[in-house]
C-alpha cells in the first residue's frame, strides 16, 4: 500500500491545508513570494500535517483549528530546511535549486525567519496555552539538537545514549508533536495526547534510524546523494556506533575526517557494511517501532487509528 | 529599581538565557543594544505597565532582536562551522523568545512580535534588493530598526511611542552607517525635525537625555 492511500480519507482536508500554505506565506514583496513558493512547489511528504490531522481524529475535530496547526509545523520545518541549507551548503533539495543556492546565504536567512513568524501567526489563531508551550519547547530542544549535532561531528568516542538524544531532538520530537498538538487542539484528554505523543516519539525514532541505515545501504539515486555521506560529513550514526565495536574497524573509522578521500571512505564504508552494524540498527529500529504500535494498543480504534499503524508498518518496510 | 538596575537586569538575562557553552567558543559575544531596552522600559512605564511584565516583555523582544541581529552575522565567508553555529543561534535565541511567551501564556504578545519578524524580514528582503540612492531604503531601515518597539507600543496602547522609535531608532542606524550621500543628510535632517516635534511632548527625561547626541 503506498503511503498516501493510507489516510486518503484526510485528501480532501489536505488540499485545503495545501491551499492554506500558499495563502500564508503571500508577502508584499514578490521575491518573498517568490522563494516561498519554490519551496511549497517543491512539494514533500507534508507527513507533519498529516500527524497532526490524525491526531485530531481522536478528539472533537474543528478542521479551522487542525488547519492553523498543520500549517504551522508544516512552515517551522520548511523555515528549518531552508536554515539547514545554508548550514550544510546545499545547492539542491528534492531536485530543486536551494534558496541559498539561488538567492545567497543571507538571503536565505531572511526567508527561514519570515516563514518562522509566518508559522507563528497562524499558531496564534490557537488559544490553547498547553499547545503552545508544547510547540514551543519542541522548538527549542530541536534547535539545541541541531547544535548537539555539529558539535558531536567527527566525535568517535560518543556513545549510544548520546546518538539517540540526538535523534530524539533531531526527529522525533517534531513527529511525537505533530501527532499530540492534533489531539490537544482537538480537546482530547491528556491521557490520550500524551500516549500520541509517545508514538509519534517512537515512530520518530524508528524513521530517523532506518534513515541513518539507509544511509550506507541505500544507492546513489534513491538517497540523492553518495551513500555513507553522513558518515563523510562526520555525523557518527548508530551504524558506525556498532560497527566500532570491531576493534579493526574502528582504527579505520577514527581517522575520518574533513580530508577523507572518497577512495578511502568507500573502504571505510565497505567494511562498515560487512559487520553485523546495519543488522543490529534494524534490530533497535525495530524495536522503537514495536514501542509505537503497544503504545497505539492503548488508544481507541478508528480510522486514524488504522492509518497511523500502517504508517508506522510502512516507515518500519521503507527502503528510501 | 530605576532604570540602570532594570537595564542591567534584563541584560543580566539575556546572558544567562543565551548562554551556551559550544557556541560561545565559536561566536563572539551577543551585543545587547541598551538604547533599545532603556526606550522600551520608558515606554512601558509611562504606560503604567507593572514593572515585573515590563522586564519581561523587554526580556522577550530583546531574545528576538539578538536573534535577528544573529541572522545578520550569516555570510559565505564565514568559516564552515562558525556559519552553521551562527545560524543556529539565531534560531534558539527566536524559539527562546516563543517559549518564554508560551510559558507566560501571552498569546497576543506572541502574535504582535511575530508580525514584527515578518515585516521585518520582508524589508531585509527589499533592502537588498535596493540602489543605495534609492530613497525607499530609509523607510525599510525604519521599519527594520522599530518594527519590534512598534509592536510592543501597540501592545500597550502606546501608539505615540511607535512612532518615535520609527524615527529615533532609523536615525541612529543611518548614523551608524557612515557614507553620507545628500539624500542621508536630508533624510537625517527630515528624522530630526520629526523627533524635535515628537520628544519633548511624549518622551521621558532619560530618553530625551540618552538620544540627545542624535539631535545634534
Amino acid at each position: 500500500m503506498k503511503l498516501k492511500a493510507m489516510y486518503s480519507f484526510l485528501n480532501g482536508d489536505l488540499n485545503k491545508i495545501e491551499e492554506q500554505l500558499k495563502l500564508t506565506v503571500q508577502a508584499s514583496d514578490p521575491l518573498v513570494n517568490e522563494a516561498s513558493l519554490h519551496l511549497l512547489e517543491a512539494g514533500g511528504k507534508r507527513i507533519r500535517p498529516v500527524f497532526v490531522l490524525l491526531g485530531g481524529q481522536f478528539g472533537t475535530y474543528h478542521f479551522e483549528k487542525m488547519k492553523r496547526v498543520a500549517v504551522a509545523l508544516e512552515l517551522i520545518h520548511m523555515a528549518s530546511l531552508v536554515h539547514d541549507d545554508v548550514i550544510d551548503g546545499a545547492m539542491l533539495r528534492r531536485g530543486k535549486e536551494t534558496i541559498q543556492a539561488k538567492w545567497g546565504d543571507r538571503f536565505a536567512m531572511y526567508v527561514g525567519d519570515y516563514l518562522f513568524a509566518r508559522a507563528l501567526e497562524q499558531m496564534c489563531e490557537i488559544d490553547d496555552p498547553v499547545a503552545h508551550h508544547i510547540l514551543a519547547n519542541t522548538i527549542v530542544e530541536v534547535c539545541r539538537g541541531e547544535i548537539e549535532q555539529i558539535s558531536d561531528k567527527y566525535r568517535f568516542d560518543q556513545n549510544l545514549r548520546r546518538y539517540l538524544q540526538r535523534i530524539k531532538r533531531k526527529t522525533a520530537l517534531l513527529i511525537a508533536a505533530s501527532c499530540q498538538l492534533g489531539a490537544v487542539v482537538a480537546g482530547a484528554p491528556e491521557a490520550v495526547h500524551k500516549k500520541l505523543y509517545w508514538f509519534g516519539y517512537y515512530v520518530g525514532m524508528s524513521f530517523q534510524i532506518t534513515d541513518d541505515i539507509l544511509d550506507f545501504i541505500g544507492t546513489e539515486k534513491q538517497l540523492g546523494k553518495p551513500a555513507g555521506s553522513d558518515l563523510s560529513q562526520g555525523n557518527v550514526t548508530l551504524p558506525v556506533l556498532y560497527a566500532m565495536r570491531e576493534r579493526t574497524l574502528k582504527e579505520q573509522i577514527m581517522k575520518v575526517n574533513e580530508h577523507t578521500t572518497s577512495h578511502e571512505m568507500a573502504h571505510v564504508i565497505d567494511g562498515i557494511k560487512q559487520t553485523n552494524a546495519i543488522e543490529k540498527s534494524y534490530e533497535l529500529g525495530d524495536r522503537y517501532l514495536q514501542k509505537a504500535l503497544n503504545i497505539l494498543q492503548k488508544l481507541p480504534r478508528n480510522r486514524a487509528w488504522t492509518a497511523l499503524y500502517n504508517i508506522a508498518k510502512y516507515i518500519g518496510k521503507r527502503k528510501y | 529599581m530605576d532604570m540602570q538596575q532594570q537595564i542591567e537586569q534584563v541584560r543580566t538575562r539575556i546572558q544567562w538565557a543565551i548562554a551556551h557553552s559550544y557556541v560561545d567558543r565559536y561566536i563572539q559575544p551577543r551585543i545587547i543594544d541598551e538604547d533599545r531596552i532603556s526606550f522600551a522600559l520608558s515606554m512601558l512605564r509611562s504606560a503604567q505597565v507593572e514593572e515585573n511584565i515590563a522586564l519581561d516583555y523587554v526580556f522577550a523582544m530583546m531574545l528576538i532582536q539578538l536573534a535577528l541581529d544573529t541572522h545578520d552575522e550569516v555570510d559565505g565567508q564565514q568559516i564552515m562551522q562558525k556559519k552553521q553555529l551562527t545560524v543556529l543561534a539565531g534560531d534558539l535565541y527566536s524559539g527562546l523568545y516563543y517559549d518564554f511567551l508560551a510559558q507566560r501564556h501571552d498569546i497576543s504578545l506572541i502574535r504582535r512580535f511575530a508580525e514584527a519578524i515578518k515585516e521585518i524580514n520582508i524589508q531585509k528582503i527589499r533592502l537588498q534588493q535596493l540602489s543605495s540612492d534609492d530613497l525607499e531604503r530609509f523607510h525599510c531601515i525604519a521599519i527594520i530598526e522599530s518594527a519590534l518597539l512598534r509592536q510592543l507600543a501597540e501592545h500597550v496602547h502606546a501608539h505615540e511611542w511607535g512612532e518615535l522609535a520609527y524615527y529615533l531608532f532609523a536615525l541612529k542606524r543611518v548614523h551608524r552607517e557612515g557614507a553620507k550621500s545628500t539624500a542621508l543628510m536630508n533624510y537625517i535632517d527630515h528624522c530630526q525635525r520629526k523627533l524635535q516635534d515628537l520628544l519633548p511632548f511624549h518622551a521621558y527625561e532619560e530618553v530625551k537625555e540618552r538620544f540627545s547626541h542624535l539631535l545634534v
